[in-house]
C-alpha cells in the first residue's frame, strides 16, 4: 500500500548493512532494519472532483478523516471521470474509491459487477477482484430459478455481499433535474435519465431541443461500448438503439428494432426486424444482430488468444448462447437462461453496424489502458463519427463544449412502422434538433436556464443548486429516486482490502444517516443493499441503522471503539497508528 | 450568449480603466511621444514580441493538448497540496490546524467575495495589460523588453508545471468546508475561466505569479511611475488573496506563485538587454558541462 515503504526499507536495509560492516554492531543494525519494517497502513481513495460530483468526494473525505482518526494514513485522490473510470476498471490501479454505480436496478446486474471469473477483465465487471465461492453460486442460482424464486435467492445473494462488502454501498441520491416551463412538456420525473424520455417530450415552441450538461465526455468520445466514457448510455442511446427496450420501468420488453419477437419451448427467441437503415444509409440486416452479439462477446472476433468482452453491458451480452441468422429479417437467438425476464435484457444492448465494427477487431496500442492484456480497437476508439440507426443522428461536436444531434427521417418512428410500440413512444419525436451545451458546474447549468439559453439539464443536479432552481419563477424542479447508487469499492486484490474483515471494519466508518443529511441535504435515501424494493430482503431494509453499525453517533466517530475494532480482527497498533509489518 | 456578454463586458472595462490609468499615470506628454515614435520604438522590441508570440501559440497548444497528456503521464499531488495547507496555519493554532482556505473563508462577507470577484476578473486583467501600454510608452526599451519576457516566462513554465502536476483546488476536494465562492455567487464569470483554463491547472498559482510579476515590474519603474507601485502592489495582493478566498487554489500554489513571479521577472531582467537565442542557450548548457569535471564525462 504505502509506495515508499519498499524502497525506504530496502534503503534502511541497505545502510544498516553498511553500518554493520564498519561497526560491527550488528544487533543494533538488525534492531534499526527490523523497526523500518513497520509502517502506517495508508490507503488512497480514488474519488471525483466536487465539479464533476458533489457528493463523491464529500463521502470520501468522511471517510478518510474517520480512518485518519483510527490510525489509518487516508488521502482522497480526486481525478475526472474518465480518468478514475480507466484506473479502476481498467488498470484495476486503486486501493478504495467512491463513485456512484449506473445501475438500472436488476438484480443480473450484480453478477457482472461481482462475478468471480469477471475479475481479470476490464469494465464494470468484478473491479474489486472479489472471489467468493458462495456469491458466484447465488449469482448463477439467481438466473436459473423462475421469477416467483427469484427474490430469495436474490435476498441471500445481499445477506452474503453485506456479509463481505466487496463493496459497501452508502444510499441511493435522488435524481434532481430542472426545466425551463413553456417550450416543452411532459418532462419525466427527475429529468431525462433515459433515450425513452426524450421522444416522450411534447413541444409546444420551437424545434430544438437545448440542455446542457455537464459532463461532456460525449463531446469527445461517442463510442458506446467504452465503459470509462458512459454511465447509462443514456445519449448514446439515442443513436444506437437494442432490439428491445427493457429499461425505464417497462413491465415487458418493447420490441424496438425488433419488430416481433417470439419466444418458443426451449426459451429462444426468434427475433423478426422492422427494416430501418443505419445512418449511413446502409440496411440493418439480422447480420448486424448477429455480428453485434459475437462482437459484444469478443471484440478481437477470435483474433487474440483469449476473449477481449466489451467492458459495457457485460452481464447482458453474457445472457446470449448463440444468434443465428434465419432470413432476411430474422435471427434465433438462445439465452444462457431459461427465466424469459432475465433473458429479455440481453435484448437491451445496441446493435452496432457490422460494416464500421468488424474493422475495429484488430489490437490496439494506445497508451493510456494497461496493455497488457491486450486491447481492441472496439474499446478504444473515440468513434467520433458515430453511425448508429436511432431517431438521431450525429452532426457535430466540439470538445469539451458541445454535441448536436439532428433528427434521422429515415428512422421507423418516422415513417411509421411501430408495431408493438405503445403510445407516446410511437410518435414521431416532437423536435428536429438536439443541442447539448457542457457547463462547467451545476451552478453554471442553472444559470443558463435562468438566462433562457438552455431548456432544461440533461444530466442530474447537484442538492446545493436546488435553492436557485426554486428561487427562479421561470423554472421547474424535478425530483425522482434514482437506482443508482453511490459506493465504496475496495480493491480486494490488495492486502489488507483482501480481508473481509477488514472491509468490514472499514465500512463501519461510514455514517450513512449523517451523510444523507450533510452531503445529500437530505436529497438521498440511506441504504446497506444495492438493490431496492421488492429486492431487499425484510432484514436489510433500511432502519436507521446498518448491520454492520457505524462506530460512532451522530456522524461523529467512537476513536476508541474504532482502533478496538480494528485490533479485534488483529490489526496492530502503535503510538495510535495502525501499522503493518514489512509492505506487502 | 453568456460569454459573449461576460468578455465583451470584461473587455469594455478594462479598456476604460486603461484609458484612465493611462491618462493620469502615463500623462499626455509620453503618450504623444509614444505616438510620434511608435515605429522606433517598436522596432527595439520586435524580437521581444515574437518570442511572446511563439510562447502564446505554445501555450494555446500546451493548454489545448496539455490536459489530455497529464492526465496520462501527470503526477497527482492534490492530496500533497492538502496536506501542506493543513499545515501553514500552524504556528497560529498549533491544536486543530485548519485549511487555509477554510479559514480565510470564515472571514467571507457579500462585500468581500464581490471585491474578490471582481479583482480576481477584472482587476487581475487590468493589471496585466496596464503596464504594457505604460512601458511602450518609455523611451528606453528595458522595461517592455522585461516585461515581455517576464509574461512569457510565466506562462511557459507555468503551463510546464500543470501538464507535469495534475492537482484540483480546493473548491472540488474539501468541498465541504470551502466554497467555489466565485462560481456560485457570479456563476457568469465561469464560462470566461472555463474556456480559458483547465480546473486540473492549480498548481502553482498562475494568477498570483502574473500579479506578482506586475507588481515587481512596478517597483522596477517606480522613477517613471511612482504612482503606479501602490496600485500595482495593492491589486497584486488582492489578485493573490483572492484565489484563495474564492476557494480556487490552496495557499501552497500561491506561494509557489510568488516564487514564479519572483523567478519570471529575474529572467526577465536577465534578457533585457538582447533577447534569449537557441545558441546563448547552448553556450549556457556547454558552459554548465565545463562545470563537470572531465573524468565524470
Amino acid at each position: 500500500m504505502a509506495p515508499d515503504g519498499g524502497g525506504r526499507r530496502a534503503f534502511l536495509t541497505a545502510t544498516a548493512g553498511a553500518v554493520a560492516t564498519a561497526s560491527g554492531c550488528l544487533g543494533e543494525a538488525r534492531n534499526l532494519a527490523g523497526r523500518a519494517g513497520t509502517d502506517q497502513l495508508s490507503l488512497r481513495i480514488s474519488t471525483l472532483p466536487a465539479s464533476h460530483d458533489p457528493y463523491a468526494v464529500r463521502i470520501a473525505n468522511r471517510l478518510a478523516s474517520n480512518l485518519e482518526r483510527a490510525g489509518i494514513a487516508a488521502t482522497v485522490d480526486p481525478m475526472g471521470p474518465d480518468v478514475l473510470l480507466r484506473e479502476t476498471l481498467f488498470n484495476h490501479d486503486f486501493d478504495v474509491y467512491v463513485a456512484r454505480y449506473p445501475s438500472r436496478g436488476a438484480p443480473d446486474e450484480l453478477r457482472s459487477m461481482l462475478y468471480s471469473a469477471y475479475g481479470e477483465e476490464a469494465g464494470w465487471q468484478n473491479p474489486f477482484g472479489f472471489s467468493d465461492l458462495d456469491a458466484d453460486g447465488l449469482l448463477d442460482e439467481q438466473r436459473a430459478v423462475p421469477d416467483a424464486d427469484r427474490p430469495g435467492v436474490v435476498g441471500e445473494l445481499q445477506r452474503r455481499i453485506v456479509g463481505q462488502q466487496p463493496f459497501t454501498v452508502v444510499g441511493f441520491p435522488d435524481r434532481i433535474g430542472a426545466f425551463r416551463d413553456g417550450r416543452f412538456e411532459q418532462w419525466p420525473d427527475g429529468g431525462l435519465a433515459d433515450p425513452t424520455a426524450y421522444l416522450r417530450l411534447d413541444r409546444e415552441e420551437g424545434s430544438t431541443l437545448r440542455l446542457s450538461l455537464r459532463n461532456g465526455r460525449i463531446t469527445r468520445n461517442r463510442n458506446p461500448i467504452a465503459a470509462e466514457h458512459r454511465d447509462r448510455g443514456t445519449i448514446t442511446g439515442l443513436l444506437y438503439e437494442p432490439l428491445a427496450l427493457v429499461d425505464g420501468g417497462a413491465d415487458a420488453p418493447i420490441p424496438w428494432l425488433a419488430r416481433r419477437i417470439e419466444w418458443d419451448s426451449e426459451g429462444a427467441a426468434t427475433v423478426r426486424l422492422r427494416g430501418t437503415p443505419w445512418h449511413d444509409g446502409e440496411a440493418l440486416t439480422p447480420r448486424d444482430v448477429a455480428f453485434t452479439y459475437r462482437f459484444l462477446g469478443d471484440t478481437s472476433l477470435g483474433g487474440f488468444d483469449t476473449p477481449v468482452s466489451t467492458p459495457w453491458r457485460r452481464g447482458r451480452v453474457s445472457l446470449v448462447e448463440s444468434v443465428e441468422v434465419r432470413s432476411a429479417d430474422e435471427v434465433r437467438i438462445e439465452f444462457a437462461t431459461e427465466n424469459r425476464t432475465i433473458a429479455s435484457r440481453a435484448l437491451s444492448v445496441p446493435i452496432l453496424p457490422a460494416h464500421v465494427w468488424r474493422d475495429r477487431a484488430g489490437s490496439a496500442d494506445i497508451a493510456g489502458i494497461d496493455l497488457v492484456r491486450g486491447t481492441t480497437e472496439a474499446l478504444v476508439t473515440p468513434n467520433e463519427a458515430a453511425v448508429g440507426s436511432g431517431p438521431f443522428r450525429f452532426e457535430a461536436a466540439t470538445a469539451n463544449a458541445s454535441l448536436s444531434l439532428v433528427e434521422f427521417p429515415e428512422h421507423f418512428l418516422r415513417t411509421g412502422d411501430t408495431d408493438g410500440i405503445p403510445e407516446p413512444l410511437s410518435d414521431p419525436p416532437r423536435f428536429d434538433r438536439i443541442e447539448f451545451d457542457v457547463v462547467p458546474s451545476h451552478d453554471a447549468a442553472v444559470q443558463l436556464l435562468v438566462a433562457g439559453e438552455t431548456d432544461a439539464t440533461a444530466d442530474g443536479l447537484g442538492a446545493s443548486v436546488v435553492p436557485r432552481i426554486v428561487r427562479s419563477d421561470a423554472l421547474s424542479l424535478t425530483i425522482d429516486r434514482s437506482e443508482n447508487f453511490y459506493h465504496v469499492g475496495y480493491n480486494c486484490r490488495r492486502s489488507p482490502l483482501a480481508d473481509p474483515r477488514f472491509r468490514r471494519t472499514v465500512a463501519r466508518h461510514i455514517d450513512r444517516t449523517a451523510i444523507a443529511e450533510a452531503v445529500f441535504g437530505g436529497y438521498a435515501t440511506p441504504a446497506e443493499v444495492p438493490l431496492e424494493d421488492r429486492w431487499v430482503p425484510p432484514e436489510l431494509e433500511w432502519d436507521g441503522t446498518a448491520s454492520l453499525p457505524f462506530l460512532g453517533t451522530d456522524g461523529e466517530l467512537d476513536v476508541d471503539s474504532a482502533c478496538e475494532a480494528f485490533r479485534e480482527v488483529g490489526y496492530r497498533y502503535e503510538d495510535g497508528l495502525l501499522v503493518r509489518r514489512g509492505s506487502t | 450568449m453568456t460569454f459573449v456578454v461576460v468578455v465583451g463586458r470584461l473587455v469594455f472595462v478594462v479598456a476604460v480603466a486603461v484609458v484612465v490609468a493611462a491618462a493620469t499615470m502615463v500623462g499626455p506628454r509620453r503618450l504623444a511621444e509614444t505616438r510620434r515614435s511608435f515605429r522606433a520604438r517598436f522596432a527595439a522590441i520586435r524580437p521581444y514580441v515574437g518570442l511572446l508570440a511563439v510562447v502564446l501559440v505554445a501555450n494555446k497548444i500546451a493548454r489545448d493538448v496539455g490536459p489530455e497528456i497529464s492526465e496520462l503521464f501527470g503526477i497527482r499531488i492534490t492530496g500533497w497540496l492538502r496536506r501542506t495547507d493543513g499545515r501553514l496555519l500552524w504556528p497560529l493554532y498549533p491544536e486543530n490546524t485548519p485549511q487555509v482556505v477554510a479559514w480565510v473563508q470564515s472571514m467571507a462577507t457579500p462585500e468581500l467575495t464581490a471585491y474578490f470577484s471582481l479583482v480576481y476578473v477584472y482587476g487581475y486583467v487590468f493589471l496585466l495589460v496596464f503596464p504594457l501600454v505604460a512601458y511602450v510608452s518609455l523611451p528606453r526599451p528595458e522595461p517592455i523588453r522585461r516585461t515581455l519576457i517576464a509574461y512569457g516566462a510565466n506562462y511557459l513554465i507555468g503551463v510546464l508545471c500543470y501538464v507535469v502536476f495534475v492537482a484540483y483546488g480546493p473548491r472540488n476536494v474539501i468541498a465541504e468546508q470551502v466554497q467555489g465562492l466565485l462560481f456560485t455567487e457570479y456563476t457568469h464569470y465561469q464560462f470566461v475561466t472555463a474556456a480559458v483554463n483547465d480546473e486540473t491547472n492549480v498548481f502553482p498559482s498562475l494568477h498570483t505569479s502574473m500579479a506578482v510579476t506586475a507588481a515587481l515590474l512596478a517597483w522596477s519603474t517606480r522613477e517613471e511611475y511612482p504612482a503606479w507601485v501602490p496600485i500595482a502592489a495593492a491589486l497584486a495582493v488582492s489578485v493573490a488573496v483572492s484565489t484563495v478566498y474564492l476557494g480556487i487554489h490552496w495557499a501552497t500554489d500561491v506561494l509557489f506563485g510568488v516564487v514564479l513571479g519572483w523567478v519570471s521577472v529575474a529572467i526577465g531582467r536577465r534578457f533585457e538587454g538582447a533577447p534569449p537565442t537557441l545558441e546563448g542557450f547552448r553556450d549556457r548548457l556547454g558552459a554548465a558541462g565545463n562545470l563537470i569535471p572531465g573524468r565524470l564525462r
